[in-house]
């Protein structure tokens, strides 16, 4: 890891989860937090607890990426694509994390390098930009279950009718 | 500390500006007063005027929630809570729902379109408050003299609205009802809600429209008689060309043993047909005397979602036909709010059915007492019966590509209390069967999220959150035992759950006990099975033949 803000992002992973997770409950309506932000169980409150997850695999796998991240992503995605909230604010969440990681760097007082900052914030606009492509990949789903949903219904007579 | 009491201007004042998690985003508004926003995935179609007019509702008209004029007629609040009335009279359970509230709480974090989404409207006990705010208003002497001070707020059309947006986003699951200490069945407070709905006009077509089709094919497709037989002979040549077994379903014949009524979705939809085709083929393994009907060709009851007048005629067909028939008792296929009519309505809206007789097996002689009053046998029990008297032959094995969970479906579940019967047939059709988690799971059971008429298409984004703490609790018996298979006995579940899988956790496919039944089954004379009902390959698996050659 040759980026020294993701040894920093690395090194705090605990600290951070619980900040990112904070933000991106918060973009839930303030109606609506009185379960979201409260309720500790994985199965009462499975919006919470999958994002909780979700954030924590991308942190694990910041850095190397791959499969695992690339799932949480998508999971992360499903939750925010059906929910009242705008695209830009579901998507919204690597820009999150950035300002987390500027605070944390700003409170160690190591002064970070400007290549860093650079690659670190090319990482993030990347990262953002695939959560795009993943959150209207979630959206294109719901349109594409209500064709399939309208077909099975009348499988039979759709089959019957050579169709 | 002053030991007058506080004046009602002060009062009022604390009322107003006291914090309020409801409240939230809209200060200086109360909960109440916070208007609904309609938006696409949010709403369902509203009824077609014809549909309206086939079953004699009021003002059938062309509109849309999403309109801000819903073309309301004239004196609607007068018609709307005249209904109120009669019910609170005719009901006592809603006269009851409406007073012995004690907002305890209990129920609150327990609705899964509340768990979905968080909005605290979904709280059971707040969109029972949506009525009941209206009902203090109307019919109470406290609401009518403090009125806001005591919860109470007049019918107007912003009520309406909000009663249409929340009382369809309730299943009538009733899994808050398991929590109530004082037994309060939000799900009759939902029945009620769509009853006065109905009154003023605001239908949804996903549940008129069936119910209009039954009152004229018997099914909610609206298929006719001979397109049903046609479609169950193409299933049954299906199964002949699979496992080299002819299968004879009989139509309407008087004179059978058992008439058998499965949801319609069973013979039309995917995945339900694969259902059916077991259902078929484990008659013919046992050699039933059975037929089915093309009158009563539905199981469902779109009925119970719409009123009780329509509830109990859309059912009385199903002794109609037998009776019509002269058979001796029903069995009823792998359906979930047919159930919860015929176990809990039945008898005292269309019977006492003294034609018929106790249903007794004529395979086991097994006498199903539980049935006597109905006269309808659900045919987990019956099939578990014949396994526990070992009389089918049976190879688990064939289901080894499956790796399954149960779904307890709401109304089988809560509604009549099977628990037992569908788990027993599953452990002895298959080798792989992983229980979700304790509170997830039996009485406990969560919502597909599409039940009661929900589960139509434009409706996908409230069902994705309605069923997301299902889908939770599927994921985590995914990650840990690798299931793949979500077996329900409900047709709205096969129909819902496989959007709903296909969402939230991919490479989870949906089946009916009964196919997995039919994959297991061996039949005499059948050719040798490697593919399942649907075409599948029955991986890992070791047809009988390849096993003798490697002995040999």
């Amino acid at each position: 890891m040759s980026n020294s803000l993701n040894t920093l992002l690395a090194q705090n992973q605990e600290v951070i989860l619980e900040k990112w997770l904070n933000l991106r409950l918060a973009i839930f309506s303030k109606q609506k937090q009185s379960l979201i932000m409260t309720q500790m169980d994985q199965f009462q409150n499975p919006i919470r607890h999958q994002l909780h997850e979700g954030l924590k695999v991308i942190l694990e796998n910041f850095d190397k990426k791959g499969e695992k991240f690339k799932e949480a992503q998508e999971q992360i995605c499903r939750i925010l694509a059906i929910q009242d909230f705008p695209p830009s604010k579901a998507i919204a969440l690597f820009y999150e994390l950035k300002g987390i990681v500027r605070k944390l760097a700003k409170k160690t007082g190591v002064g970070f390098n400007a290549k860093d900052w650079v690659e670190f914030n090319s990482t993030i606009e990347s990262m953002t930009l695939e959560t795009v492509d993943c959150y209207c990949a979630q959206r294109e789903k719901i349109y594409q279950l209500k064709v399939d949903e309208s077909k099975n219904k009348a499988f039979m007579l759709l089959k019957k009718a050579g169709i | 500390m002053s030991t007058n009491p506080p004046k009602l201007a002060d009062l009022q004042l604390e009322y107003e500006q006291a914090p309020s998690l409801l409240k939230g985003d809209s200060p200086g508004k109360e909960w109440l007063d916070i208007p609904v926003v309609f938006r696409d995935g949010n709403w369902c179609h509203a009824a077609k005027p014809n549909v309206i007019e086939d079953l004699g509702f009021n003002n059938p008209r062309k509109w849309s929630p999403a309109d801000e004029d819903w073309k309301l007629e004239e004196g609607w609040q007068k018609i709307v809570k005249d209904g109120m009335k009669e019910r609170l009279d005719k009901f006592r359970s809603f006269k009851l729902f409406m007073d012995i509230c004690v907002r305890c709480g209990a129920c609150s974090d327990k609705c899964h379109f509340f768990l979905g989404s968080g909005d605290p409207k979904n709280m059971p006990v707040v969109r029972a408050e949506l009525m009941r705010s209206v009902y203090r208003h109307e019919f109470t002497w406290s609401g009518k003299l403090f009125k806001g001070l005591v919860g109470a707020r007049p019918l107007s059309e912003e009520v309406l609205k909000e009663w249409f947006m929340y009382f369809h986003q309730c299943t009538e699951c009733r899994r808050c009802s398991v929590f109530c200490p004082f037994g309060i069945d939000t799900a009759e407070v939902t029945l009620m809600g769509r009853e006065l709905l109905n009154l003023a006009g605001t239908n949804i077509n996903w549940i008129s429209e069936p119910a209009s089709n039954c009152n004229r094919t018997g099914n909610h497709l609206g298929i006719e008689p001979h397109t049903f037989k046609n479609v169950v002979e193409s299933l049954a040549e299906d199964i002949e060309d699979q496992t080299g077994i002819t299968v004879n379903p009989t139509f309407n014949r008087k004179g059978a043993e058992i008439l058998f009524i499965t949801p319609s979705g069973d013979v039309f939809g995917d995945p339900g047909i694969y259902t059916m085709m077991g259902y078929l083929m484990l008659f013919e393994h046992i050699g039933l005397d059975y037929t089915l009907s093309t009158y009563a060709s539905e199981g469902g009851n779109f009925g119970l979602f719409t009123s009780n007048q329509s509830m109990k005629k859309i059912n009385a067909k199903m002794f109609h036909e037998a009776e019509r028939l002269g058979v001796k008792w029903i069995l009823g296929g792998e359906c979930g709010h047919m159930w919860r009519v015929v176990h809990q309505y039945m008898d005292t809206m269309n019977g006492p059915a003294d034609f018929l007789e106790e249903p007794v097996s004529p395979i086991t002689g097994t006498k199903f007492r539980n049935a006597t009053s109905t006269k309808m046998v659900h045919i987990a029990e019956f099939t578990a019966d014949l396994i526990h008297q070992d009389k089918l032959k049976l190879d688990p094995r064939r289901n080894d590509h499956l790796k399954t969970t149960f779904h307890d479906s709401c109304n089988i579940a809560r509604g009549m209390g099977m628990l037992e019967e569908p788990r027993y047939v599953l452990r002895n059709v298959c080798n792989s069967f992983n229980e979700m988690p304790e509170h997830t799971i039996r009485e406990e059971t969560f919502c597909c999220g599409s039940g009661s008429g929900l589960n139509t298409d434009e409706y996908m984004d409230i069902r994705m959150r309605g069923g997301f703490p299902r889908a939770s609790a599927v994921k985590h018996v995914k990650d840990k035992y690798d299931v793949n298979a979500l077996v329900a006995i409900c047709a709205i579940d096969r129909a819902s759950l496989p959007p709903l899988m296909n969402y939230w956790n991919p490479g989870v496919s949906v089946y009916g006990l009964h196919e997995l039944v039919g994959n297991a089954l061996v039949m005499e004379g059948e050719n040798e099975r490697t593919e399942d009902l649907r075409e599948d390959e029955m991986v890992d698996f070791e047809p009988e033949s390849a096993a003798r050659e490697e002995d040999e």
